[in-house]
């Protein structure tokens, strides 16, 4: 991102709201506003409502990753009339583009394979990787409601799934795997069905102020139609009244260096991030001057399965998470020692290798790489292999020069873990063992580079049960104000575990759109 | 039959203007459409001001999309035609501009050094 972009991220300039508010919206102090109630009061600066809306729905939702899409589709469902906002060109916002997993603890397929698992098990791993730091009510909500979720997207959005993966960091598989692959596989349908419901994203709208009133209620939004990304100061003014709520939606903040680095000094910078260019913090400074409260921002999570050797995201998930983590071994180059439960969430193993100077590589053999894929036709090998992220090695020998590890060491490493199979049991780290883990002995050795890259904002806007924001001021929730997906904070603590974005953003999101629809109008 | 050879016609165009860009010839889209007799109002219609073009619009004479992605099936690294991340992200005017610079939309996250026409 160019610097000319970060220095766009400072605050509204004054010309740009008198542009969007016809009148000077920056109100006064409300000193002499009531005290504290129970109703939380924007007594900090409440906004001057516009003379004129140009347009009028009855819930705002803004942003249409999962979390939005999920909100709109309940709302409209409701009867609501939805106005639904995407900043960027196309909608999905990072679930559009993110791995296809989604956590169901108790689950049907589950069930149908043997493993045992409930919603305690899912909520006290979501706790153990989140250092305890989620908001236990929040976690609890995901994970009681997980099996629904997804029961959801089979029955109302008609999704198909291809079996289970087992993510780091879960006691069991659990995840569903969108069949296609990715979460196209659910946002497809999450647009298709919206557009039953007469409701469409509308793409290159840019929210500039979630406009509070001095009564403390959110009203209405000046949103930039026709905004082209990164240019915050593109497009026209547009005020869109929002006569029960407004639903932020909006994502986190992966792809925005500047915000990053106010968290975390360490995460600024030309770090590489996973996440698409827009998830950025406009919308969430929004939030915060309309008096939201900020939790958790500093635990920004790094992914550790993506590649030095692609950008982004890439294919290096799919390689290293669904084949080595499982069937494969992560080594220390330097020592030809494995240095963490390839299984282990998150934060641990992202830890591990920026421990290690990141000098560490993942790999699998062929039979590996045939039980940990669904690629059949060899087609993502292929391009695994062109992008130059994946490797193909003859040998250990030849693995081991390539990389420049002891080769004894690795072999030794080899060998321990292939006794580990024997005996049924990891002796080492105590990974997860499937029962059809195998030898690892079966040229050739495909071999991934690591590196960790920012994956996820733990942190966000503070929200109780019923996805309602909370005042900053008050601790109240803020009046037609709901908050749900990544722009949320607290569901994650320290870590987020994978798959349970999707559960957590389809969860609230769904939550967030019932009861803004059933908010009480105020016009 | 007539309207097939017309398709096939217009791939060929397709393929030659393709094979132009990608040697570097610059031109925009609408002189390309004006010089194949394609009128502004068959884009646009009778509509005044002219309104943005539908993907939809644009597949009426060059699609279907399956058809465009047999005739760039080769690019590499990967086919631009044929994205995992669903009909939104395959929309015309994300990549072709008709009265402008076309941009090459997978590099805001891909390195794909797509030259596109």
């Amino acid at each position: 991102m160019s610097n000319k972009q970060t220095h766009r991220f400072q605050a509204l300039t004054r010309r740009q709201l008198l542009k969007a508010g016809g009148a000077s919206m920056l109100g006064g102090l409300a000193l002499g506003a009531a005290g504290l109630s129970r109703q939380a009061r924007a007594e900090a600066m409440p906004d001057k409502m516009p003379a004129k809306w140009d347009e009028e729905v009855d819930v705002v939702v803004v942003g249409s990753g999962f979390a939005g899409l999920a909100a709109a589709h309940e709302a409209a469902k409701a009867g609501a009339s939805v106005a639904l906002l995407e900043k960027m060109r196309t909608p999905g916002g990072n679930s559009i583009i993110s791995g296809g997993v989604i956590a169901a603890a108790g689950s049907p397929l589950q069930a149908k394979q043997g493993i045992k698992d409930s919603p305690d098990s899912l909520y006290e791993d979501m706790l153990k990787a989140g250092l305890y730091l989620n908001q236990p009510e929040l976690a609890r909500i995901v994970a009681d409601q997980s099996v629904e979720t997804v029961q959801w997207t089979i029955d109302e959005l008609g999704v198909e799934y291809s079996g289970l993966s087992h993510m780091g960091g879960h006691a069991v598989p659990r995840s569903y795997s969108v069949a296609s692959g990715s979460g196209a596989g659910i946002i497809e349908p999450q647009l298709a069905r919206l557009k039953e419901l007469a409701v469409e994203p509308r793409t290159g709208m840019l929210l500039k102020r979630l406009l509070r009133d001095d009564d403390g209620r959110v009203k209405g939004v000046i949103v930039h139609r026709g905004f082209r990304h990164p240019d915050l100061e593109s497009g026209t003014p547009v005020a869109i009244k929002a006569r029960r709520a407004v639903v932020m939606a909006s994502g986190g903040f992966g792809a925005d260096p500047v915000f990053r680095a106010l968290q975390d000094p360490r995460l600024g910078g030309d770090l590489d991030t996973t996440n698409q260019p827009g998830a950025t913090a406009e919308a969430l400074r929004a939030a915060l001057h309309a008096g939201c409260i900020l939790v958790q921002p500093s635990w920004i999570q790094l992914g550790p399965w993506t590649s030095p050797d692609e950008r982004g995201f890439g294919m290096a998930p799919h390689f290293v998470q669904g084949v080595t983590a499982s069937y494969g071994l992560w080594v220390d180059t330097r020592t030809g020692k494995r240095f963490v439960n390839e299984l282990a969430d998150r934060k641990t193993r992202a830890d591990a290798i920026l421990a290690a100077g990141n000098k560490t590589i993942a790999f699998a053999d062929a039979k590996g790489y045939g039980k940990g894929t669904m690629d059949t036709s060899q087609q993502r090998l292929g391009r695994m292999k062109r992008s130059g992220a994946l490797m193909e090695y003859g040998s250990l020998e030849e693995m081991a020069r390539a990389h420049d590890i002891p080769v004894s060491e690795l072999k030794a490493t080899v060998k321990a873990f292939n006794d580990s199979v024997d005996a049924g049991k990891d002796s080492e780290f105590g990974r997860y063992m499937a029962a059809n883990v195998d030898k690892i002995d079966t040229p050739p050795y495909y071999v991934m580079r690591l590196s960790p890259k920012i994956h996820h904002t733990m942190g966000g806007c503070a929200i109780n049960s019923r996805a309602q924001a909370l005042d900053v001021l008050s601790n109240q929730p803020i009046p037609g104000l709901y908050v749900a997906g990544e722009a949320s904070g607290g569901v994650h603590g320290a870590s987020r575990l994978g798959s349970c974005a999707y559960a957590d953003c389809l969860t609230f999101g769904r939550i967030a759109g019932r009861n803004a629809a059933a908010q009480e109008r105020w016009a | 039959m007539r309207q097939a050879q017309d398709r096939l016609g217009l791939r060929l165009v397709l393929l030659v203007a393709l094979v132009g860009f990608a040697a570097g010839a610059a031109a925009q889209l609408d002189q390309h459409h004006a010089l194949n007799d394609v009128p502004c109002q068959a884009c646009h219609g009778a509509a005044e001001p002219p309104t943005a073009v539908a993907t939809e619009q644009c597949l009426g004479c060059h699609g279907p999309l399956e058809d465009l992605g047999a005739l760039t099936e080769k690019v590499s690294p990967t086919n631009p035609h044929s994205t995992p991340h669903g009909a939104t992200f395959a929309e015309c005017d994300l990549c072709h501009r008709v009265h402008g610079p076309s941009e090459n939309f997978c590099a805001q996250c891909h390195d794909f050094k797509f030259t596109v026409p």
